[in-house]
């Protein structure tokens, strides 16, 4: 029989282990990991049950595959699914609309990820899939080295999601688990190339362990701790690599006012989402303006549109230099405006984008920093914003709306008209922007309607989990269900405004956060996105959509009305129940002191725990109670087959041979076992020999020996008085034991006596082995009949 | 460490190989996880070297096969003395006897730990199936390091040869008819009827007779010396093999060649023990199983092979040279006419020789004419070599050796041999009218 049984296992482990970066992707643990360790135990399972009964490869990869996916059946798509695990056509449309899901938090949530459906089945169906894999590769080709490279896969996946390193803790449960399967395949390798014997001659049984282990845990101990030093020691390696210092190589002279090095790709709307929905509030920057109320911070401007609303997959380095800030387009020199000064102070924030306040003047800031006049975005391709300190002048105009109302409509040929105005044309959008904007007079109103439409008043409310909409693209599903985070209005806006042949755009940056004096606090939750519309003569100007209430550090616009304010005076956002603010369960909080910083922790609180489905915990009391239980059994058989040993039954020869036993059992727990030859009289002489018993003990084995010796070879049984006497024996001999084996030793002996396991795993291996050959005689017997049937019928 | 590195597996190979890539891929795009990974599986393979180098060891090995000589079937124990003659402990050692295949499949060993200064033995069977001289050896140790990433093979020299005898027959005990027909030592008890007594004398050993005492030369050498008067005579063999390619049919382990060389070896074994002072004749050899000669010819008939142009010439030439009184037993294959009467003139008078003749046409299966016209050839043999006096024993195949070795031992021309020769006559008298006139 094959005892590959143990390596199996143990890849198993590994693969859980290595599964262990994935903490830091998913939020909770146990909603994903619990699915994880059942995927993984059905297919080892699976594996080593089939390979018992020597069922080829390709079947036991095939019987893995259907044991995966019949769990995924029954843990994610019961829908539709015959006897709640046969996947049917309806659990595979389930299946399509959990990737889709999968793929939709994976494109707009932010790392960590809540519970999502979707992608708890994907992780479980790739580790399923890699424990497939690293069995295959284990076991089925016997190349345990290979099964490296699916666990790496796992290991990689934090490693391009995150954009920090991920964490060195991460990297050990993969590392040891990947060490520990080389490790058992090797010993078990060694213990099959032929019979073990020790150094003494004795022979060693092949469950025993190895030396071999103990050299492989301290090398696996020394390799973990090498291979998590010596990048410490590597001076070029951070979190930027040589590449990207390569291609600052002209700028990277130590010139602290350029920022970090190394360009950020991030998508700013995944960003977004995931500043919003983190736990922790942290501080990213600090600003100090002499403008009393400056507007918002731009970040990220993008002008592309797309099914989501808009897209981001632009390159955002575009800029010519710094000399162009100034420059700008299409504005009236007349516009009231005022010149303000700012020094941003960048304390926890990594962008390859400055935050600036619109119409920037002038920007001194260090080398590698390059300005883009028709985005108004200073952006780098070499630099990120990490710890840099700025300053720049900007122009803050006073936009009213009876300005606004003289603004034309823009000259249909400019560039600026066709750059922003580019929609896909969705036919219920065009309806719409048509209807809001129908009998409105000038630009400015139509912008208007558009901006009141989300007031909450036609029933929009914010929240941060989007619903899904059956109407496929999502600003259809957000304009549908109504519900939404700023980015879904900002897009909506945008596609709305472009529909009626406004020219607008998207922006991602900061609101005007707190305001204390004349310093700006932005955290993380002060990110935001909104539209800017231009209008002809006065440049872009900013529009909210958002209403104000949901908004940290929403600010004033005179010219846009708050979408909120108009049913302000009714019932505020109380209409919002899943709205944060609606779950702090103040109504009078909503809109009124939006930069209350103390608010913050506790809405993030609600926050993070508003999408918890029905609490797990029992199943984890339960399945620990159940654990405990299996545990406890190996020590508990061992206490009643003691006590039943040593319990007075009458009979003389019977309770020496069963204390006898008991006594061999206990050498075999503390590991002074002798050679099966020995004589009763021999055991006790060797034990007072080593290990050193003394006193009662050595008087207790004597007995417990002549007492054997005496029902075994004695024509008289023992009499009663040594049949009393046997107990406290037992007794005496395992109390002086128990002083020779520390206390961790004496700690396993209880909890796992090693007599106990291994009659059990005697036990275990008969039987299997019994199974096997009765199935490889049915086999054989079938075969006959039906090679027999064959014969006859070919004679026939 | 060097040794350990070179002895890196493919696994440790492909190990530094992923290394190097992962590091250099780790640093180009700045990944320090990868490069993590890169420097773990880089360090495993250097670290296991370095653990495999520090557990030096000085092995001393030492083979004992017991027996060294043993029948076709038979098993024989092979016992390994390993020392450890460092002060540390070993490894885990991967032991490999190396044997040819024939031995069976190669014994392999895993001795866990051997302590420093430490001896162990452990103990192996081996069975061969077809005789020979074969090596046992040389023991192959590897060690590895607890991930298989590196692992030094080193083999100890010392090669042990196992003897595989052919299959030896028990003999029933019989009276042949050259006992004591040989010329030993006791021949010159002739008495001197003049002058000196012609004694032999030796040295005095406790317990002689005084009576037997020999004076004159006890005076002469100064110590008791007694007459030499109780040498027996002595029983004297020749055994024969025939080793002729053309004289033998079949192949392996059943062809007639190797039931001649068990017959052969079972004879001189037999003989052996029953006193004989024995001698064996090939074509290419001539073994006098003296002291210890029995194993000398044991030896030579495990490795003895068939001649293909061998000649039945050299074999009578050798017989001849030697001194060869007394019995002589043939185990001779298929002989035409002329190499009949070659060998039957190898008989001197008053010798006796026997020869047991194979009919090696019977180890193969031939139609019935060419089956007579076999056993014609093989009466004219049978035939030939009655009448120069030899005692012929037919043998045919699948007869057993215990079973024809009575007819050795029988009175030479009985009835049955008279009648069997007569019989021949006749049967060639018919076939052959002008060759009896």
């Amino acid at each position: 029989m094959n005892r590959r049984h143990n390596v199996a296992v143990v890849g198993g482990a590994a693969t859980l282990l290595a599964s262990a970066p994935l903490t830091l992707i998913f939020a909770g643990l146990f909603s994903w990991f619990l699915p994880i360790v059942f995927a993984v135990t059905i297919v080892v399972g699976i594996g080593m049950g089939l390979r018992t009964l020597r069922a080829p490869l390709p079947v036991v990869v095939l019987a893995q595959l259907v044991g995966l996916a019949l769990f995924l059946t029954w843990t994610s798509a019961s829908g539709g699914a015959a006897l709640g695990v046969v996947p049917t056509g309806s659990t595979l449309s389930d299946f399509g609309a959990l990737f889709k899901d999968a793929s939709d938090t994976a494109a707009t949530a932010t790392i960590p990820v809540p519970e999502s459906p979707g992608l708890i089945f994907v992780a479980v169906l790739g580790i399923g899939v890699v424990a497939i894999l690293v069995d295959l590769f284990t076991i089925g080709l016997r190349t345990p080295a290979l099964s490296g490279v699916p666990m790496l896969a796992i290991y990689i996946v934090p490693m391009a999601v995150m954009e920090d390193t991920v964490p060195w803790l991460m990297f050990i449960p993969g590392a040891l688990g990947y060490l520990w399967l080389l490790l058992t395949d090797n010993i078990h390798r060694v213990r099959r190339f032929g019979r073990r014997f020790a150094g003494d001659g004795r022979n060693i049984d092949m469950w025993e362990p190895s030396p071999l282990a103990s050299t492989g845990r301290w090398l696996t101990a020394v390799g973990v701790a090498v291979a998590l030093l010596l990048p410490l020691a590597i001076p070029g390696v951070n979190a930027a690599g040589l590449l990207a210092s390569f291609g600052s190589g002209g700028n990277g002279d130590g010139d602290g006012g350029s920022g970090g090095e190394g360009a950020v790709r991030v998508n700013p709307a995944m960003n977004l989402r995931g500043a919003l929905t983190q736990d922790k509030t942290t501080n990213l920057l600090n600003v100090v303006t002499d403008d009393p109320n400056p507007g918002y911070l731009r970040l990220y401007v993008t002008n592309e549109q797309s099914d989501e609303g808009w897209s981001w997959g632009g390159d955002f380095g575009s800029g010519v230099s710094m000399a162009q800030v100034g420059q700008r387009q299409g504005y009236d020199p007349n516009l009231p405006g005022k010149q303000y000064k700012a020094t941003v102070t960048v304390l926890g924030m990594r962008e390859s984008s400055l935050p600036l306040y619109p119409n920037p003047d002038e920007v001194s800031v260090g080398r590698g920093w390059n300005f883009d006049p028709v985005t108004s975005m200073a952006t780098s391709d070499s630099r990120n914003t990490e710890n840099l300190v700025y300053e720049f002048k900007f122009t803050h105009y006073q936009f009213d709306e009876k300005l606004l109302r003289t603004a034309p409509p823009v000259d249909q040929g400019s560039v600026i008209f066709t750059e922003n105005t580019r929609v896909d044309p969705i036919e219920s959008i065009q309806k719409l922007a048509e209807r809001l904007t129908a009998d409105k007079p000038t630009v400015y109103d139509k912008v208007k309607a558009v901006n009141q439409y989300f007031s909450p008043e036609n029933g929009f409310k914010y929240s941060l989990s989007t619903e899904r909409g059956t109407l496929g693209t999502g600003i259809e599903d957000f304009l549908q269900t109504k519900s939404g985070y700023c980015q879904q209005y900002a897009a909506s806006m945008m596609m709305l405004l472009r529909a009626a042949h406004i020219p607008a755009r998207g922006v991602i940056g900061f609101t005007s956060g707190t305001k204390s004096q004349n310093v700006v606090q932005l955290t993380n939750r002060n990110y935001h996105a909104w539209v800017e519309v231009y209008f002809q003569g006065y440049g872009w100007v900013p529009f909210d959509p958002t209403p104000s209430g949901n908004v940290y550090g929403a600010a004033e616009m005179p010219w846009a009305p708050d979408s909120d304010t108009i049913d302000r005076s009714s019932n505020g956002a109380s209409e919002d129940p899943q709205g944060p603010r609606g779950a702090s369960g103040d109504p009078s909080l909503a809109g009124k002191d939006p930069l209350d910083p103390n608010m913050e922790g506790v809405l993030a609180g609600d926050d993070a725990s508003a999408p918890k489905g029905p609490a797990t915990w029992p199943y984890w009391i339960t399945a620990l109670v159940v654990l405990a239980i299996l545990l406890a059994q190996p020590g508990l058989r061992r206490t009643s087959l003691r006590s039943r040993r040593l319990r007075p039954n009458g009979d003389g020869t019977a309770s020496a041979h069963l204390a006898w036993r008991e006594l061999q059992d206990l050498l075999i727990d503390y590991d002074y076992q002798g050679p099966p030859s020995e004589t009763p009289r021999g055991t006790a002489d060797r034990l007072v020999e080593r290990p050193k018993l003394t006193g009662e003990a050595a008087e207790g084995v004597h007995v417990l020996a002549t007492a054997e010796e005496t029902a075994r070879y004695s024509v008289h049984p023992p009499d009663d008085e040594t049949a009393d006497r046997l107990a406290g024996a037992v007794g005496a001999v395992r109390a002086e034991l128990a002083t020779h084996a520390g206390r961790t030793g004496r700690l396993r002996i209880i909890l796992f006596p090693p007599s106990v396991l291994r009659a059990w795993r005697a036990a275990m291996s008969r039987g299997v082995a019994g199974t096997a050959n009765a199935l490889a005689r049915a086999r054989g017997r079938v075969r006959r009949l039906l090679t027999g049937l064959i014969r006859a019928r070919g004679r026939a | 460490m060097r040794e350990s590195l070179r002895g890196l597996t493919t696994r440790g190979k492909a190990f530094f190989a992923a290394a190097i890539s992962f590091c250099l891929v780790g640093i180009f795009i700045g990944e320090k996880d990868l490069l993590r990974v890169g420097i773990l599986i880089g360090a495993m393979p250097l670290l296991s070297a370095f653990a495999l180098a520090r557990t030096r060891y000085k092995l001393v090995s030492a083979r004992v096969l017991d027996p060294q000589r043993t029948e076709v079937g038979h098993s024989a124990r092979v016992v390994l003395r390993l020392r450890n003659s460092a002060r540390l402990p070993t490894g885990t050692l991967m032991l490999e006897d190396r044997l040819p295949y024939a031995l069976g499949s190669r014994p392999r060993l895993v001795l866990e730990r051997l302590a420093g200064l430490m001896g162990s033995s452990v103990s192996y069977t081996v069975r061969a199936e077809a005789r020979g001289r074969y090596d046992v050896g040389p023991l192959v140790i590897r060690m590895t390091d607890p991930f298989g990433l590196c692992e030094i093979t080193r083999s100890f020299p010392t090669k042990d040869k196992l003897t595989v005898t052919p299959k030896i027959t028990p003999l029933p005990a019989i009276r042949l008819a050259g006992e004591y027909a040989g010329s030993g030592d006791s021949r010159t008890r002739s008495v001197a009827v003049h002058g000196e007594d012609d004694v032999a004398t030796r040295e005095y050993r406790y317990g002689d007779d005084l009576r037997r005492v020999h004076w004159r030369s006890t005076a002469r050498a100064g110590e008791l010396m007694v007459r030499r008067e109780e040498q027996p005579w002595e029983s004297r063999a020749t055994v024969m093999l025939d080793v002729r390619g053309a004289g033998h049919r079949g192949e392996g382990p059943t062809s007639s060649f190797e039931w001649a060389v068990g017959a052969t070896a079972s004879i001189a074994l037999h003989l052996k023990g029953h006193g004989y002072k024995l001698r064996m004749v090939t074509e290419t050899v001539d073994i006098d199983g003296q002291l210890g000669g029995e194993g000398e010819i044991l030896d030579h008939l495990a490795e003895v092979k068939l001649r293909k142009h061998g000649v039945l010439d050299e074999l009578v030439h050798r017989a001849r040279q030697g001194e060869h009184g007394g019995l002589i037993i043939g185990v001779v294959g298929q002989l035409d006419a002329a190499e009949a009467e070659r060998l039957a003139s190898l008989r001197v008078s008053g010798a006796s020789c026997v020869a047991l003749l194979i009919d090696s046409s019977t180890w193969l299966p031939l139609p019935p004419p060419q089956r007579q016209k076999a056993d014609e050839a093989f009466h004219g043999t049978v035939l030939s070599l009655m009448r120069a006096g030899w005692k012929v024993v037919p043998v045919r195949r699948g007869e057993d050796l215990a079973h024809l070795w009575p007819l050795v031992g029988r009175s030479g021309q009985g009835f049955a041999t008279r009648a069997a020769l007569a019989e021949a006559a006749t049967h060639m008298g018919t076939t052959n009218p002008g060759g009896t006139r």
